[in-house]
């Protein structure tokens, strides 16, 4: 195709639809969303497992019934979105920095405990959740910052 | 490692996105190997060579 402008003849780019990475984007986005939309149903429900004293089936239902959903989300996640071999390797960089800076961090916690400097507590399980996930997101931006 | 990926792809005149479209990676895959902060796959490295039509040791160079 061509477009005319005064007396100069320019090639027009050929369109190509919706960028496959403007997609990939979105993609990211709606996944993330839908994960966290999960997230909130399961802590949902934990919530209200806490105070719910009904028979065994109905609250075992409760507990699994969130997980189906997670379960067909992971299942269906890659038609959605797919990580590329960057995204794979800062995935698995994110992931080894949580590791090592969740061990290291609870050894010097355990050191402190022990010479007194830091009282002696227990871990709950929402806060060692809550620290997986932030770690994990450090662990992210830290890979990150080595390649873009 | 160098490479020559942003002169073919000026030479194509094609943007990062376009080019991360047809490769089927993302824009930020190929901001990092043009700035050399990071060296594809060798699959990949041969999809770019096929792309491209050149040899693969003509845009890689150790």
């Amino acid at each position: 195709m061509l477009y005319i402008t005064g007396t100069m003849k320019i090639d027009a780019p050929a369109f190509t639809g919706t960028p496959v990475h403007d997609k990939r984007s979105r993609n990211k986005l709606v996944l993330g969303a839908m994960g966290f939309l999960c997230g909130i149903l399961v802590t949902s429900t934990g919530r209200f497992l806490a105070d719910y004293h009904g028979p065994w089936g109905i609250r075992l239902g409760l507990v699994l019934a969130p997980w189906a959903l997670v379960g067909l989300l992971a299942v269906f996640s890659r038609r959605l979105y797919q990580a590329d071999e960057l995204e794979a390797l800062i995935n698995r960089q994110a992931l080894a920095f949580a590791f090592y800076a969740a061990l290291f961090g609870l050894v010097v916690v355990h050191q402190l405990q022990s010479a007194g400097f830091v009282a002696v507590f227990a871990w709950t399980t929402p806060q060692l959740i809550m620290g997986m996930v932030l770690l994990m997101a450090a662990g992210i931006l830290w890979s990150k910052r080595r390649y873009i | 490692m160098k490479n020559r990926l942003k002169e073919l792809r000026a030479e194509k005149d094609w943007s990062q996105g376009e080019l991360a479209e047809r490769l089927e990676v993302s824009r930020q895959t190929i901001n990092a190997i043009e700035t050399e902060k990071y060296d594809p796959s060798l699959p990949l490295a041969f999809k770019i060579a096929k792309l491209f039509k050149q040899p693969i040791e003509e845009i890689f160079e150790a």
